[in-house]
């Protein structure tokens, strides 16, 4: 199991009686394509919050290339190497994007309780190249609350690489996207995963998003997982179609519930 | 013994004036996030209120209870412009406007307070019909100690009642929990708000009205009203009743006893009580976490 | 080459800028020779509080922390100082050198409790220990002077005649505010921005947002504590008043004023409102009343501040945002 980077071993979730993530059991390979599908209230989302921090599981452990992370708070869970994009975009509004992104990389350098040095001018290749590699560079200079739906996406993965990360945890990517804005942010998530050798989890949505680019789906429903494997296999499993309002998993459209 | 039980009821008594004011104060968190720091100025300005109306109705036998059923409605409905005219442009938007909103509240009111009432203490005084004490025990009580605790335990109970038992309760409760359900449960938000802040300024001049004979009405009794205010429902949890009720209990024990102790550092019991709070449960004994 | 332009606030100052300031400078350098006698101590009660409003603005405007207590360590810094020189004898270097450690530890203290807290919980608890504060400096009579103030705090020479005196004020509040403006350039100061922005994002690029919160409370007390040094030594003694809530809604009004989002804007506030705070009393003795007026006009109307106001206009002006 050397290769296995992120694992949980029976993780769960309460909120007062509700139990929003059901032991789950999830192994997650190095530079695997991991889509975590299932109807609203699933606890997907509960699941990255825990994954990253943000929640203190009610029982069950994280580990993380084995080192055990279930209690540390999500500024510790990042610095380990995983980072975190959210469904509803999460960047700096009042900053400009290349600010934004400096930013990012002056929290991975550590170089944050520098009092005395002007931020400005620090990183600044570092800050282009990144703002490159999501396609942002002709944006540099805008203010964040003022970019497109789609580039803000982009600037959150830019402030989710900033760190190096190994691990990419992507919550709803293409949400709020409408379907012909989605290709071009599904193939740059996919081609940033694979020139960085990263490992991918991704929560979606939208099934022709999902098979295009997961090697291997989780399906959950009411906290639980109920159906992993290969993107044929899920779309085959009758437990899942009946998930999703007994009717197929189709490839052409949203799944129910989302 | 006797101090004992004396400073008991005492506490009983600064429980439930402070029961009355936090209620108020944490209603109007719970519902529409904002934290009203003016809440002790329309404490203060019941007290005025209630002064002037004894003394206009000085010689009928009912002033002072005339005064404690127009003052908080006065209060109350000054209030409701307050809110309409002025708080409704803030909702939602930065803390910092929030605050220094309700701030200039207090420069405003205060100053107007200043300009009707001049600098001098006022006393509002006891009902005719409670004067005079009841023994418990062998020690004397002032009646006028049940009146309190009767209206505050009253309105401990019909607001339990209307918030746990009536549809429109439940449905606030609901939007205190979870503000997107608002609209979804049909609710006309800017009403609710207005609803909320002005029943929450009657509370605070209820416990002005009938804290005054108590103490002297007088210029500045807001700012440590609300500090204590704040005291309580940091302790109970913000948005929580049952808290408030509790924490407002513990406060007026904290204090009465508190008094007995360090006379002039009454204070620091509080102070304490809330640090030992917050550490234990960062949001009250009853409050919610947020996020 | 990536160019910082467009509409941003917190851009590079232009050549403009620095003429202003400039031009400022020769200004407050000329000051004793224009107006000599009471308009020189004036001055220097100015510049007191443009150091106190910008102090607090590193929490308010910068962090997003909305601190209703910052005239505690204004005081801690004043009554420590004061009552080195008067109870232990201190000559007047030493205590003030010694006012801004022991106010930033307070805050150290302080903030160990707050900063964690959601806003509503941030602001009553601040209030709170700044009540407490205010209740020990009044009530310590042994200490403080109680009721009556601490008095009789010796100054020295050159800083004992009013223009000696405005020198030292102007010279450590420049510094003071020169090392606040590089501290806001700075990487510390661009992260409390991206906390006030979006704090769960911070935390998430690896950053533990509480301790850079704790750190910027303790700054601001830092400089709270000097600005009270200064206003102890140039009023020769304190007063219980110096610590309370008034005080420290007025560091907040000086903040929306001039407004928060802008280095500047403190500086422009503490001025207006001194300026108001002279002026207003000859024509009205309800002073708080136009003050909550014009507070509330500021909040509703102009929220950004004089200066956001200002560069908001310009900028519309110029073609940009």
């Amino acid at each position: 199991m050397d290769d296995t980077v992120i694992r949980t071993v029976n993780l769960c979730k309460d909120f007062g009686g509700l139990r929003a993530v059901d032991r789950v059991n999830l192994n997650v390979k190095r530079q695997e394509f991991r889509a975590i599908i299932g109807p609203n209230g699933a606890g997907k989302t509960t699941l990255f919050n825990l994954l990253t921090g943000y929640h203190r599981s009610s029982s069950g452990e994280i580990f993380f290339q084995e080192h055990n992370i279930t209690r540390l708070p999500p500024h510790r869970v990042c610095r380990r190497g995983i980072s975190r994009t959210f469904q509803i975009t999460s960047i700096f509004q009042n900053f400009t994007a290349f600010e934004n992104v400096q930013a990012a990389i002056l929290a991975y350098e550590k170089r944050t309780i520098d009092l005395v040095v002007p931020a400005a001018g620090l990183f600044r290749e570092r800050t282009g190249h990144l703002l490159e590699q999501v396609g942002l560079e002709g944006q540099a200079h805008k203010l964040a609350s003022t970019l497109s739906h789609g580039d803000q996406k982009r600037l959150e993965l830019a402030l989710a690489l900033a760190g190096q990360p190994q691990v990419l945890l992507l919550d709803e990517p293409t949400a709020g996207m409408a379907v012909k804005e989605k290709p071009p942010i599904v193939k740059l998530v996919s081609q940033v995963v694979k020139d960085k050798g990263l490992t991918a989890i991704m929560i979606e949505h939208d099934m022709d998003v999902v098979f295009s680019v997961a090697e291997k789906i989780t399906v959950m429903h009411q906290g639980r997982v109920i159906a992993e494997g290969e993107p044929q296999a899920i779309r085959a499993d009758e437990q899942v179609q009946a998930v999703y309002l007994g009717g197929e998993v189709h490839a052409e459209g949203r799944s129910p519930g989302g | 013994m006797d101090t004992v039980v004396l400073q008991m009821v005492s506490s009983l008594v600064s429980a439930s004036i402070l029961f009355l004011f936090a209620s108020g104060l944490t209603l109007v968190f719970g519902v529409t996030r904002i934290l009203n720091i003016a809440h002790g100025t329309f404490y203060m300005l019941a007290g005025f209120i209630a002064f002037t109306l004894t003394q206009v109705t000085a010689n009928s036998p009912f002033k002072f209870w005339i005064a404690l059923a127009a003052a908080p409605l006065l209060v109350a409905a000054l209030a409701g412009l307050v809110e309409v005219l002025l708080l409704r442009r803030i909702y939602g938007r930065d803390v910092l406007l929030q605050v220094l909103l309700t701030v200039a509240l207090i420069f405003v009111f205060g100053d107007l307070i200043r300009l009707f009432w001049g600098l001098t203490q006022k006393n509002v005084p006891f009902p005719v019909q409670l004067m005079g004490s009841i023994s418990l025990d062998g020690m004397r009580f002032p009646i006028y100690y049940t009146l309190v605790m009767g209206t505050a335990v009253a309105i401990g109970l019909a607001m339990w009642y209307a918030l746990y038992m009536t549809r429109w309760g439940i449905l606030l409760r609901a939007a205190t929990q979870d503000r997107e359900m608002t609209s979804a449960l049909g609710i006309d938000e800017r009403r609710l708000f207005s609803v909320v802040f002005v029943v929450s300024c009657w509370l605070a001049g209820m416990a002005g009205v009938l804290a005054s004979p108590t103490l002297s009405v007088a210029l500045g009794m807001d700012m440590p009203a609300v500090i204590e205010g704040f005291a309580v429902i940091v302790v109970g949890g913000l948005g929580s009743l049952p808290g408030a009720v509790f924490s407002a209990v513990l406060m007026g024990f904290v204090k009465g006893f508190g008094i007995l102790v360090i006379p002039q550092f009454a204070l620091v019991f509080v102070f304490a009580l809330m640090a030992v709070v917050l550490i234990i449960r960062p949001w009250g004994l009853m409050g919610k976490p947020e996020g | 080459m990536y160019s910082l332009r467009g509409w941003n606030p917190l851009a590079e100052a232009s050549r403009r800028w620095f003429t202003l300031a400039a031009g400022v400078a020769v200004l407050a350098l000329a000051v004793p020779w224009f107006q000599p006698g009471p308009y020189l101590l004036y001055a220097i009660d100015i510049l007191i509080f443009i150091l106190f409003a910008v102090s607090l603005n590193l929490l308010v405007g910068q962090t997003g922390m909305v601190s209703f207590g910052h005239a505690a360590y204004f005081a801690i810094g004043a009554y420590c100082a004061g009552i080195l020189v008067v109870t232990a004898g201190w000559s007047m270097p030493w205590a003030f050198l010694a006012g801004p450690p022991v106010a930033a530890f307070a805050a150290f203290l302080v903030g160990l409790f707050c900063v964690r807290l959601t806003h509503a919980y941030f602001i009553m608890l601040t209030l709170a220990f700044a009540e407490l504060i205010h209740a020990v400096v009044w009530k310590w009579r042994e200490v403080t002077g109680g009721d009556d103030g601490l008095l009789g705090v010796q100054t020295m020479p050159p800083f004992d005649t009013p223009l000696g005196y405005y020198y030292l004020t102007l010279v450590s509040v420049t510094i003071c505010l020169i090392l606040l403006y590089s501290i806001s350039r700075s990487p510390f100061g661009r992260i409390c921005r991206a906390i006030k922005d979006n704090p769960r994002r911070v935390e998430f690029m690896g950053i533990n947002v509480a301790r850079h919160k704790l750190m910027a409370f303790v700054i601001a007390g830092f400089f709270a504590g000097v600005a009270g040094d200064l206003f102890v030594f140039f009023n020769r003694g304190a007063f219980q008043g110096i610590a309370n809530w008034l005080t420290s809604a007025q560091g907040l009004v000086m903040v929306i004023l001039g407004g928060p989002n802008y280095f500047a804007g403190p500086v422009v506030g503490a001025i207006v409102f001194k300026l108001l705070d002279s002026a207003v009393p000859k024509f009205t003795e309800y002073w708080l009343l136009v003050l909550g007026l014009i507070l509330g006009a500021t909040v509703l109307l102009m929220p950004n501040g004089i200066v956001g106001f200002l560069w908001g206009r310009r900028a519309s002006r110029d073609g940009h945002g």
